[in-house]
């Protein structure tokens, strides 16, 4: 097997695993943990350590995956990734100027907001009973806690494989 | 970002995903069923070993026998919830004398392999996800039961071999309720922000009090009566209101689930 292929191969599996994990795993952990996005955390990572090509397949095996066993209407989930890229693409080309750990941290929060606003709002557009705007407003701000904390443990763990990235925002420089 | 021609690449990834949609999913089923299958063992792995994290073992211990006399407690008051209903329906029969033959209901068993809804981080679904569905006659309105025959939710959605559920907690599952032993519909239950189940729409001429066994109606189509849900815990009455509302305690303990039985008419 060539090294393309192995790690075409390998980005394969990760995106099944993280998607099933994201389906049947995440939603059942305690505290607020069911709210980790581990398809939209690949996404952001995809785009980071890789190009947006491979963020791409993330979003579209990932979306497929959530479409193959979820109840909601069919390319709900496709739409939103596809969407969840295009902001992450924006951010990474158009407002981050490099790979720090800060860049990271305000492209998951975004990417969150993007997907976690965008499902509330097909579920008020399909008359889904939500909850009052005070236990929504919790909802969000832990969301955004997990997978920002999710975001920087995994950039860490990375950070250990590629040079890729840059812990800090600011170099230091001795005077 | 080393990105080579980034605007052909999303033009290409609408293009799919817009293709996939006129498409519809209903082509995708033998794709679908097939990824499912392959995908259920792993996913009821990996389910469990979220259950696990989510139970911590000192917790498992202490609860072991508060559990044990909770399932206890639940079959004894869904035997004494059929009785009480069948002692109605007696007496509308000796009443009446009108013969309605026995629901024979098949129960079918399903293992939850997940847990509410992806992309719902609010949680205003309640819901499981079974690992059986249509190809074993599953169908939507059906019940689901816990192991002491406790009403739990009820089929909302299915697919060839997986099935959503609606949990009792949640704000969209509404099931027709009565105090056990009346028969005629007392009125709707749902979920009343994931933490309590509510009767609404209850006559004001009508008498409720706090204790009250309360029972499945059978009102709807595929589901029958007298399947215990839970006692009342508090009445709601305002004098200048035309209805009355009745907090429900339910019998089962969803958090615990891990196999359900599904009741096929």
């Amino acid at each position: 097997m060539s090294l393309m292929s192995r790690t075409w191969f390998i980005n394969l599996i990760a995106i099944i695993l993280a998607a099933l994990a994201d389906i049947v795993f995440v939603g059942s952990l305690p505290l607020s943990l069911h709210s980790l996005h581990l398809v939209v955390l690949g996404i952001v990572f995809a785009a980071l350590l890789a190009n947006i090509r491979a963020a791409a397949w993330w979003a579209l095996l990932g979306g497929l995956m959530f479409e193959i066993f979820s109840f909601r209407f069919f390319g709900s989930h496709l739409i939103i990734l596809f969407l969840v890229l295009g902001l992450v693409y924006f951010l990474f080309e158009r407002v981050m100027t490099n790979r720090s750990v800060y860049s990271l941290l305000m492209i998951a929060i975004g990417a969150t907001i993007l997907y976690d606003g965008l499902f509330l709002l097909f579920d008020y557009w399909s008359g889904v009973r939500l909850l009052p705007p005070s236990s929504l407003f919790k909802a969000l701000g832990l969301s955004l806690v997990v997978n920002a904390v999710a975001a920087i443990f995994i950039f860490y763990i990375s950070n250990l494989a590629t040079r890729r990235l840059r812990p800090v925002f600011l170099p230091f420089t001795r005077r | 970002m080393n990105n080579r021609r980034p605007l052909a690449t999303f033009a290409v990834l609408g293009g799919i995903i817009i293709l996939l949609i006129i498409i519809g999913s209903n082509r995708f089923g033998t794709l679908g069923g097939f990824t499912r299958a392959v995908a259920k063992p792993f996913a009821g792995f990996m389910h469990r070993a979220g259950e696990m994290l989510a139970f911590s073992k000192e917790q498992a211990t202490s609860e072991e026998a508060m559990v044990a006399l909770r399932s206890e407690n639940a079959r004894l008051a869904a035997e004494n919830a059929l009785l009480l209903t069948l002692e109605d329906e007696n007496r509308r029969l000796r009443d009446y004398l009108v013969f309605a033959e026995a629901q024979k209901s098949s129960l079918q068993m399903a293992e939850i392999i997940a847990r509410g809804v992806p992309g719902d981080s609010w949680q205003n679904r309640q819901t499981v996800t079974l690992n059986q569905g249509s190809d074993q006659g599953i169908a939507v309105g059906m019940p689901i039961v816990s192991s002491e025959g406790v009403l739990v939710g009820k089929i909302t959605a299915v697919k060839n071999n997986i099935a959503e559920a609606c949990l009792m907690y949640s704000a969209d599952c509404r099931i027709a309720v009565t105090v056990a032993g009346r028969g005629d519909t007392l009125g709707i239950a749902r979920g009343d922000l994931g933490l309590s189940v509510l009767i609404e729409l209850i006559p004001q001429t009508q008498t409720v009090n706090e204790r009250d066994v309360i029972v499945s109606s059978g009102l709807e189509a595929g589901m029958p009566p007298g399947l215990l849900l839970g006692y009342v815990s508090r009445v709601i009455k305002e004098g200048n209101e035309l209805w009355q509302q009745a907090i429900v305690e339910p019998a089962a303990d969803v958090e615990t689930l891990r196999f359900v039985a599904v009741l096929k008419q």
